[in-house]
């Protein structure tokens, strides 16, 4: 007898814990999420979606939702936090992960007994000495260093060391901050916006942002570099600001005309769920967005929301 | 005080004509004219001294065919691979794959029809160096005869 695989246990704990509960009630954005309500206080949520708040109020109510941040930083632990700082752009804009959230973060992590809180991103500019105005820029930096963060360096390759990554199909090898490979905690927060080549970016796409050689994942394929990549290394905690949602001319974006105030936020262990779930937010079918449907047949996480204990909960309601 | 006046007013009146008139000063794009006649008479240069050494030349730093806000590029037919352009990281990409700042696949087809569609515009939008709004881009391609490249340049409207 075959021994079932991850997903197919996954499956069938889930169906028949949702046989265990009332079946009922709507699952639409807008009303408590009723039908797992008796599983919360017993299992932790695969997924958490909090909406129509404020970045960092939304944030707290997600992280309990979620058991708490102790659940994910221990006592003298050293935590990475992965921001989008891609570019030289206001928050309005929708290009970068929102400063306020990230300092809410590093606030919880030093909350819940953390060390050192790092931050940063290897932008996309790097090659131009543009890393310290995205920095400034997108306040992400002050945010950081206000919150008692490092804001760290990731514009030298001296930073990164070679990996290569088992089972990869084109990103067979490549070369990743020392902060991935050292850090304790790993907490990716990426934005999640348009993107021209990969239709949206959010948690998997944000991962380019802790390898030196960005290019390589385009000159191959991109799609497939992005997913081969989790065969390597997913983070402890996903984290997707969908607060302003850029809809155009992504991911550098132009003006605020392009992006939709959703302040929605998501969180998850699972990097495929959580990208899952942002793409339905940007109004996307997940199974549309390759890289998405890639990382769910390599078994890096679910895309099939139906199967999640999602927690929903929308602020003031 | 009039004279000064007069004075001031014709200081001022030259400094207008200068800024105005002069390219560096005025930031004046390049035009649908000026890119069909840069392509062409690029044509003519790959015709006359090969296409490898027109290509060192398009690169050159003070090449003339980059002028104004708008330059001359060049791609294999095919994928589309980038041959010269003025930035270098971009040598060597398949602007068949190439998407636009909308996402659109503007040289697939160009580079489907290339060789029954010999010249012609394409239009995408493209983000001009230093500029936060992408831009629409018109750019005129030109398969060189006798060889498997394409020369382009395009102007913003």
């Amino acid at each position: 007898m075959n021994k079932p695989n991850s997903r197919e246990r996954r499956k069938f704990l889930k169906k028949s814990l949702a046989a265990g509960v009332a079946v009922g009630g709507s699952l639409l954005w807008g009303t408590p999420d009723r039908l797992f309500a008796k599983v919360a206080a017993s299992e932790t949520p695969d997924l958490v979606a909090v909406k129509n708040g404020e970045p960092d109020d939304m944030f707290n109510q997600a992280i309990t939702m979620m058991g708490g941040m102790k659940k994910f930083v221990k006592k003298g632990q050293t935590v990475l936090v992965k921001p989008n700082i891609s570019f030289p752009r206001k928050p309005e804009i929708g290009a970068t992960t929102n400063p306020l959230l990230v300092k809410s973060i590093i606030a919880h992590c030093f909350g819940a007994g953390a060390k050192k809180v790092y931050v940063f991103d290897n932008i996309s500019l790097s090659s131009y000495g543009m890393a310290h105005k995205c920095y400034k820029e997108s306040g992400i930096g002050e945010a950081a260093k206000s919150a008692g963060a490092l804001v760290a360096p990731g514009d030298n390759e001296k930073y990164y060391q070679k990996v290569t990554i088992s089972n990869a199909k084109t990103l067979v090898s490549t070369e990743v901050h020392e902060l991935v490979l050292e850090a304790d905690v790993f907490i990716n927060v990426p934005i999640l916006k348009n993107h021209r080549y990969t239709h949206q970016s959010i948690a998997m796409k944000n991962l380019m942002g802790v390898v030196w050689d960005r290019m390589k994942y385009h000159e191959s394929d991109l799609e497939q570099s992005i997913a081969d990549f989790c065969l390597f290394k997913t983070p402890d905690l996903n984290i997707v600001d969908a607060y302003r949602v850029m809809k155009r001319f992504g991911p550098r974006g132009s003006t605020p005309e392009h992006v939709a105030l959703e302040k929605t936020l998501l969180i998850s262990k699972d990097i495929v769920a959580v990208d899952a779930a942002a793409s339905k937010v940007y109004g996307m079918e997940p199974e549309k967005v390759r890289y998405i449907r890639l990382g769910y047949e390599l078994n890096i996480g679910n895309m099939n929301l139906n199967e999640l204990n999602i927690q929903r909960h929308v602020m003031g309601g | 005080m009039k004279k000064f006046a007069k004075v001031l007013g014709l200081m001022l009146s030259v400094f207008a004509a200068f800024y105005f008139v002069n390219p560096c000063f005025a930031q004046e794009g390049a035009t649908k004219e000026e890119c069909v006649a840069k392509v062409e008479e690029a044509a003519k240069l790959v015709k006359k001294i090969g296409l490898q050494s027109a290509l060192e030349k398009f690169l050159e730093k003070s090449s003339p065919y980059k002028w104004k806000d708008s330059y001359v590029f060049c791609m294999e037919e095919g994928m589309g691979k980038l041959l010269a352009h003025p930035i270098p990281r971009f040598i060597g990409f398949p602007m068949k794959n190439y998407k636009d700042a909308d996402g659109k696949q503007p040289f697939e087809k160009v580079l489907e029809e290339i060789n029954t569609k010999k010249k012609g515009w394409v239009e995408y939008y493209y983000r001009p160096a230093g500029a936060d709004v992408p831009k629409l881009k018109k750019t005129y391609f030109f398969k060189i005869p006798g060889e498997k490249a394409i020369l382009c340049a395009g102007y913003y409207e």
